[in-house]
């Protein structure tokens, strides 16, 4: 069944009781992650993405409140004992993080957190994961990588403490690989060679990647498929072609006019105007209706959930057909329509 | 030209400062143990400065009919030996301590706040010295400097000058916490900002950087009080701080420890008030400190 | 690394110069030896005179400086006013000290860094509070009242008690009654956190009263009729008598040092469990602990072998800190328990009646030798803590 999904999220709600009052980052998040498949999660600061994913991987505080469904394999793991939640993390799903400088325990080598990595999970002596980790380190691109494994992490520079945070993820092989804002923090030029591990490591073990990122330019030489998250919501997902040939959610279509490049030379980017709205005090309807061009009174009051736009592709608008249909729908929010 | 800019500039500045204040009063109200702590404090200090007009006896006037007296309605700390109210005597030693506590506060954390902040403003070689200064300073306990300089004072307008050398000399932890707020703030935008347009540096020490780091400050000026006091206590305790007849806690304890035992309400009261006035100011640097971290978020578990 | 420590080292001889002119700054400040002498009737000007010559006072202060550091940086420390030399005493004074000082502060030490650690783990849970306000009361706490409560209630009380022990029947049943409550409560916390199987409680709460009652039962029982000497002692450091065996006079020590060592104590103790709280925190919050939680390692293991090994950097300022509090404190403890040590030193150098410009130096300058050092040491323990600053 090659078709059947590796990672399936149901309706993932997430929420933490604070001193203001409850917020709810993730508000019904649902989709699917295949086999070999590298799905891109895109979004504002705010809309969940980041959230969604430490619940996927349990690492969410105790205090935060986490319904739905996700399972791995076909094992649901929301609401696993934290035991058992341990042997999932680090073996069958990893994750890595945003800055590489802070990531690694700086007292330790690179070697012996590697090590612990694999002993976490394997059963085997000191030595026999030493020579597993060298190998991982090989495997990102780390140059002599026996002698590098003593190393502490403050003597690598950053590209480098990223690949060795990416070999400590997939040294227990895992299915799924989650990588939140993995070149964020890093220069344009490592980028592309982090990205490059990425697709390299895809290739060697047929592993399934979330890369989650509000860099579109990233996403489009990698991903296979795309989320596009608002307010702890999905606003569309689909196959990354698709979306970005015919986007049919209006902010999707105002992410991606706020790209630079060809032909924005010489006017004004399109900017969405507004910010991300709180999660704290929602109000009725869809959380975008405030900055939306094609906003209508229905807008302000159901909020839309995903309907089929054609294509496997899904979408949560009351009025995607109207864009779908206009042929200027690129330009709804360019500084001279409006 | 940059006369106009700049009070621009400050002008947007001071709004933005005066709701910073507002959330952190409201975030310091929201914290019991200090709001409850300010209350009691503030009843003390009131009490001790006020006192000898609000209560009935003074602490020279001696009751003979009531010698060496339990706690009662009329004496509610109980009287000595001389018939003395132990609650007059208890308040006037808290008034020099409270005082000397205050003062040597305000001379610690003005010398500290000016030397932090040139050394962390400057840097270089100002740094260094000034640093070295504060390493010298920190051989020597402040408990044996203080002895030193202050025991051969007597009693009667002393406390003064003990203020002024417990004040000289523990400017240093304030010194440190300042510094490293002027060395991580210059490097900001709005101090390049206000550079790059011509002001100068005092300006910017002064109106720019200093309003910033007035949280650590604060804080640290409410814990010196409370490390004065002690100090403070324990030197006049050994008998090298305020002397006789001036008045303070620890006098009043090295007094009376003789008497714990038969009369204890003699050796209970002067240093209850010690612990009491201390925790307080304890717990009001606590939940000033935490009223001006942004990164306290606290979550209804 | 060895040239780590050589360069501490050597950066540490000027500031020791400078120290030693600090120290006599204040000595010389300190007030007239001779006005004990002064006072006394019937002594002759001549004889004042040469007291003056003799001990110096005559001459402004750099020549006095560097007669005196000349002679004390070459090993004299020179004799007091009534001729003794300086050395031996305060050497002898030094020990005690030590012996009091280290005990107090390895206990605060592996004490407050534990409670520190639980601390912050659990933090906000009614265990960090109640740790907290302990510390808070303990900061607090002024030594020389708090001394003299421990005198009374720790000795005096108590080894009343010794001499005529009983467990009152109620005391016993509240104290089991808390204890096993205490347990109760703890496992159903543990329940309701899907850390144990239901129905733990009752075996945490059960175990807990039994053990507890048994306990108290026997101890009721047991000190019926029974008598203890007067253990506890509240004067000087060493018993009076030659104890007999090895056992006696570590014994004996024990008796003599348990107030003491227990007032030392609260002076340090708070330092520690605040920093390590604090320090503990923000570990937790750290990216590295993440990165850490995420690879799936036990939580103990991220706690100890990351947060933990990380939060304890820092811990040699702490350390550094507590030493001039410490010396602070002995002065008051070793006036109100009448030992023999640093602290009696420098008080009886400094009023008897009045100061007495050697000793007070010699005093004031090994002081200062010693922060220097154990900052030196300091350093070497931030070095070795943190690789980093290795390079």
């Amino acid at each position: 069944m090659s078709d059947q999904a590796l990672l399936s999220v149901r309706d993932l709600e997430v929420a933490f009781p604070t001193e203001d009052g409850v917020v709810r980052a993730v508000r019904g998040v649902s989709f699917d992650l295949k086999k070999g498949e590298v799905l891109g999660i895109v979004g504002e600061s705010g809309c969940g993405k980041s959230v969604t994913n430490l619940a996927v991987m349990g690492l969410l505080p105790k205090t935060a409140i986490v319904t739905g469904s996700v399972k791995i394999d076909g094992r649901e793991i929301v609401g696993l004992l934290p035991a058992e939640m341990r042997q999932v993390r680090g073996k069958e799903i990893s994750m890595i993080f945003q800055d590489p400088m802070t990531a690694l325990n700086p007292v330790y080598t690179v070697g012996w957190q590697l090590v612990e990595a694999i002993r976490a999970h394997h059963d085997i002596s000191k030595k026999a994961a030493l020579a597993r980790a060298i190998e991982y380190l090989e495997m990102v691109g780390i140059p002599q990588p026996d002698q590098r494994a003593k190393s502490y992490p403050h003597e690598f520079s950053g590209g480098m403490r990223q690949r060795v945070v990416i070999a400590m993820a997939i040294a227990n092989e895992p299915k799924v690989l989650i990588a939140d804002e993995p070149t964020t923090a890093l220069d344009v030029t490592v980028q592309a060679q982090i990205l490059e591990t990425f697709e390299r490591i895809r290739k060697e073990t047929d592993l399934s990647i979330i890369l989650i990122t509000h860099d579109l330019g990233v996403l489009a030489g990698m991903a296979d498929r795309l989320l596009v998250m608002y307010a702890g919501r999905v606003g569309e997902a689909g196959k990354i072609d698709d979306v970005f040939d015919h986007p049919r959610m209006p902010y999707t279509v105002g992410l991606l006019g706020a790209i630079p490049g060809e032909q924005t030379l010489g006017r004004r980017l399109n900017q969405i105007k507004g910010a991300p709205p709180s999660l704290v005090r929602m109000m009725p309807g869809c959380q975008f209706a405030p900055r939306c061009p094609l906003a209508v009174d229905r807008c302000r009051v159901e909020e839309p959930q995903l309907v089929d736009a054609g294509g496997g592709q899904l979408v949560a608008c009351h009025e995607w057909e109207r864009l779908a249909a206009d042929p200027k729908a690129r330009a709804i929010f360019s500084p001279e329509a409006v | 030209m940059t006369d106009t800019i700049d009070s621009v500039h400050e002008a947007e500045f001071a709004v933005e400062v005066r709701a910073q204040w507002r959330t952190i009063l409201r975030r310091f109200v929201r914290h019991r143990l200090a709001m409850v702590s300010l209350v009691i404090l503030t009843l003390i200090f009131v009490l001790s400065i006020f006192g000898k007009y609000i209560w009935t006896y003074t602490y020279l006037e001696r009751d003979k009919g009531a010698l060496s007296q339990a706690p009662s309605w009329e004496h509610p700390f109980g009287t000595d030996s001389l018939g003395k109210d132990m609650l007059a005597l208890t308040l006037r030693g808290s008034q020099r301590s409270i005082l000397i506590a205050l003062m040597v506060s305000v001379i610690a954390t003005s010398i500290g706040v000016t030397l932090g902040a040139i050394s962390g403003y400057f840097r270089g070689a100002v740094d260094s010295v000034i640093m070295r200064l504060t390493d010298l300073l920190l051989t020597i306990p402040l408990l044996v400097i203080a002895g030193c300089l202050a025991w051969q004072l007597d009693g009667g307008g002393s406390w003064w000058f003990l203020s002024i050398i417990l004040g000289v000399f523990s400017w240093q932890g304030t010194a440190r916490i300042v510094r490293g707020e002027f060395l991580s703030l210059r490097e900001k935008e709005f101090v390049e900002a206000a550079r790059a347009v011509g002001v100068g540096d005092r300006r910017i020490i002064f109106r720019h950087i200093l309003p910033n780091a007035l949280g650590p400050i604060i804080v640290s000026a409410t814990l010196a009080i409370g490390g004065a006091i002690l100090v403070e206590t324990a030197l006049s305790y050994l008998g090298l701080g305020v002397k006789s007849p001036d008045s303070s806690l620890g006098l009043l304890v090295s007094e009376y420890q003789a008497a714990f035992q038969t009369r204890p309400w003699l050796f209970w009261f002067p240093g209850l008030f010690i612990v009491v006035i201390c925790l307080c100011v304890n717990f009001i640097g606590d939940g000033l400190r935490d009223a001006f971290d942004p990164k306290q978020m606290r979550v209804r578990a | 690394m060895l040239a780590f420590i050589v360069r501490r080292l050597l950066i540490a001889i000027p500031v020791l110069l400078l120290a030693s002119v600090l120290t006599f700054f204040l000595v010389v400040n300190s007030g007239d030896p001779l006005e004990g002498l002064r006072q006394k009737p019937g002594i002759s000007q001549q004889v004042i005179r040469a007291e003056e010559i003799r001990l110096g006072l005559d001459k402004p202060f750099v020549p006095r400086y560097l007669d005196w550091a000349g002679n004390f940086f070459t090993g004299d420390m020179g004799t007091d006013i009534r001729n003794k030399p300086v050395w031996p005493e305060l050497w002898s004074a030094i020990k005690y000290t030590m012996r009091l000082v280290l005990i107090a502060e390895l206990l605060a030490f592996s004490v407050g860094l534990m409670i520190g650690i639980v601390s912050g783990v659990r933090q906000y849970s009614g265990f960090d509070y109640s740790a907290t306000f302990i510390s808070f009361l303990f900061f607090s706490l002024p030594v020389f009242w708090f001394a003299n409560l421990l005198k009374v209630f720790g000795a005096i009380e108590f080894n009343d008690w010794l001499e005529n022990p009983s467990v009152s029947i109620l005391f016993a049943v509240v104290l089991t009654a808390f204890i096993g409550g205490s347990f109760y409560l703890i496992g159903r916390k543990r329940e309701r956190l899907r850390l144990a199987q239901p129905g733990a409680r009752y075996k945490w709460g059960g175990i807990a009263l039994g053990v507890t009652g048994l306990v108290m039962l026997s101890a009721v029982f047991f000190f019926e009729g029974r008598k203890y000497d007067r253990f506890v002692k509240t004067i000087g450091s060493e018993p009076r008598e030659l104890a007999e065996t090895f056992g006696e006079r570590l014994w004996s020590y024990v008796g003599h040092g348990l107030l003491p060592v227990i007032v030392l104590f609260t002076v340090s103790y708070a330092g520690y469990s605040r920093f390590m709280r604090a320090s503990m925190l923000e570990q937790l919050n750290a990216d590295h602990v993440r990165t850490a939680r995420a690879k799936g390692i036990s939580e103990t293991r991220v706690i100890v072998r990351h947060a933990f090994r990380n939060a304890l950097i820092p811990i040699a300022t702490v350390a550094t800190l507590s030493w001039g509090a410490l010396i602070a404190g002995a002065v008051i403890t070793e006036r109100v328990f009448a030992w023999n040590g640093m602290g009696d030193f420098f008080l009886d150098s400094l009023s008897n009646p009045s100061p007495d410009p050697n000793r007070l130096l010699a005093f004031v300058m090994v002081t200062a030798t010693f922060t220097i050092i154990f900052n030196i040491v300091a350093d070497i323990i931030y070095a070795i803590l943190d690789p980093r600053i290795r390079m």
